[in-house]
């Protein structure tokens, strides 16, 4: 389980976060939803360690996570996926794969060989490109991409930021499906989306976030029943 | 043959300069600061053996050890800065070495003969070689020695995960960290390594021209450094090699009646190569056109045999 406590991050005087508290329970899909600015992007790289917080704890399974560096939260079994699916756009397929299980053991290489095969079987359009640079992907098979080379690392968490961002509808209706897949396999997943309707089909728990602070928290029912969200993120009136 | 021999010699150092600047184009980092390491390499390993009368080789290896040991010190206000910014702050670093050495004045009595650093006269007669029976050819051979010692070290180093981690944090740095890539000690140690073999070419250029001063370590001489990997191509080390045979043995001393006009001509070239070949001389097209030749070469030998 993540839990974040009272967490700040500032960008030199400008605070992005201001004390946000939540929680990611384990086998569950948590999403975080908030406008463009609300420090979604900011949360997600302060518990993966690529930003430093001013304050605050993040507990993941229970050892303090805030301020150790991204190798070690990876080690704990924290993975992102950064937002703009950012892949290595030079090498290939198969040695972004590889790259995601860098912080693997040379001991684990039959077992690194193993999940190679599986990412194939689970990304079928992956195995076609095994061979092709990054770069030459398309949108969709690049976020297919960056999700399977952090699969590569074995987490036991997935920080997902925005997957859907600048796909056609029908690739983000897979993407999704491949997350609700993930989280059956047992990946707990933390969310962040702007495609509040997708979200609404796989998550188990809702925060939205504004301003650098948590301004809302419930299940799936309550947000859609909720008269700010619905006007803001679902699109009725 | 002297005459060939001194291209020779200035082609093994400028290729290990550009090598420098190499490894740190790798991880995406522009450095103007390779000079500067190549000054303290110099003035360091001529020191050494001048004043103190070292043999040549600890004495080029104390230098790159120094050259190093700053550029480890560099490497970490490097962090925070990248693309222009980097490169001014690089520019700074390397004034300050060099005004550093235009400060230094040494002089010391070696043998009835003054010697040593002399401020602004530059430091003069680093006559290692001379004084101990080198001849030139012995000279070409030290610096080649290093120079394929160096080239086949990178090259393996692109064989294993050491050059791929290099070569992530060059593509996307953020994707390197989110798989677990240590980005402060990749750049650093990228820095100190540049200014490793940076100070062996420093160390290896004082001796083999016995005389160094200010001038020699200016901005123009780092803007060689990096232009040579990026003319010649990160594919592998051996665009470098090209890109400096190419720069040095035909534009500055092929052409060398056209005078001043060479230097229109580098620009040239340079704004050129960026607009037909951005990916520099060497890419995988290349290496694998090559591969293609040799092998349709080896299938016609097999026909005629």
């Amino acid at each position: 389980m993540l839990s974040i406590e009272n967490l700040s991050t500032s960008y030199g005087l400008i605070r992005a976060l201001k004390g946000v508290s939540l929680t990611a329970e384990d086998g569950k899909v948590t999403c975080i939803l908030g406008p463009n600015g609300a420090g979604k992007t900011t949360l997600l790289f302060t518990a993966a360690g690529i930003l430093k917080p001013s304050s605050g704890s993040v507990k993941f399974d229970g050892a303090e996570l805030a301020g150790s560096s991204a190798p070690r939260i990876l080690q704990q079994g924290l993975a992102l996926v950064p937002e703009n699916r950012l892949v290595f756009p030079q090498m290939s397929v198969r040695d972004n794969l590889l790259a995601g299980a860098y912080i693997r053991h040379r001991s684990e290489a039959t077992e690194i060989a193993e999940d190679l095969e599986n990412m194939f079987d689970r990304f079928p359009v992956l195995k076609e490109r095994e061979e092709q640079t990054a770069g030459t992907l398309s949108g969709g098979e690049q976020q297919m991409l960056s999700v399977a080379r952090a699969l590569m690392s074995r987490p036991k968490m997935l920080l997902l930021d925005e997957p859907s961002l600048g796909l056609a509808p029908l690739i983000v209706d897979e993407i999704f499906s491949i997350i609700r897949q993930m989280n059956n396999d047992g990946i707990s997943i933390l969310l962040v989306e702007q495609n509040a309707v997708k979200a609404l089909e796989v998550a188990d728990h809702f925060y939205l976030l504004d301003q650098g602070k948590v301004a809302f928290s419930g299940t799936p029912g309550e947000m859609a029943n909720d008269d700010v969200i619905k006007r803001a993120y679902l699109g009725e009136h | 043959m002297e005459y060939y021999l001194g291209i020779t010699q200035t082609i093994g150092v400028h290729t290990l300069l550009g090598l420098s600047a190499y490894v740190l184009l790798l991880t995406g980092q522009l450095s103007l600061a390779q000079v500067g390491f190549f000054a303290i390499g110099s003035y360091v390993s001529g020191i050494l053996t001048v004043i103190f009368g070292w043999h040549i080789l600890p004495a080029l290896l104390v230098g790159a050890l120094v050259a190093g040991f700053f550029a480890f010190l560099v490497g970490f206000p490097a962090l925070r800065v990248k693309g222009l910014m980097l490169v001014v702050a690089t520019i700074a670093f390397s004034e300050i070495v060099r005004l550093v050495f235009f400060n230094v004045n040494w002089r010391v009595e070696v043998n009835g003969l003054e010697v040593g650093p002399d401020s602004t006269q530059g430091f003069r007669e680093i006559r290692y070689f001379a004084a101990n029976g080198w001849e030139q050819a012995h000279v070409v051979l030290l610096i080649w020695l290093i120079v394929i010692l160096v080239m086949v070290l990178l090259w393996w180093l692109d064989k294993v995960r050491a050059g791929a981690v290099l070569r992530a944090v060059g593509e996307d740095e953020l994707a390197a960290q989110s798989s677990g890539v240590n980005l402060t000690m990749v750049k650093v140690a990228a820095m100190t390594g540049g200014g490793v073999i940076a100070g062996i070419a420093g160390g290896l250029f004082a001796h083999s021209t016995t005389y160094v001063d200010h001038h020699t370590f200016s901005i123009l001489l780092a803007t060689f450094a990096v232009s040579y990997p990026i003319l010649g191509g990160l594919k592998n080390v051996l665009g470098t090699l090209m890109a400096v045979i190419f720069i040095q043995g035909f534009i500055i001393e092929g052409l060398r009646f056209m005078g001043d006009y060479r230097n229109i001509l580098f620009g040239l070239l340079i704004i050129v190569a960026m607009n037909f070949r951005p990916q520099g001389l060497v890419d995988g097209n290349f290496t694998s056109d090559l591969r293609k030749l040799l092998r349709m070469n080896q299938k016609r030998g097999g026909i005629d045999a």
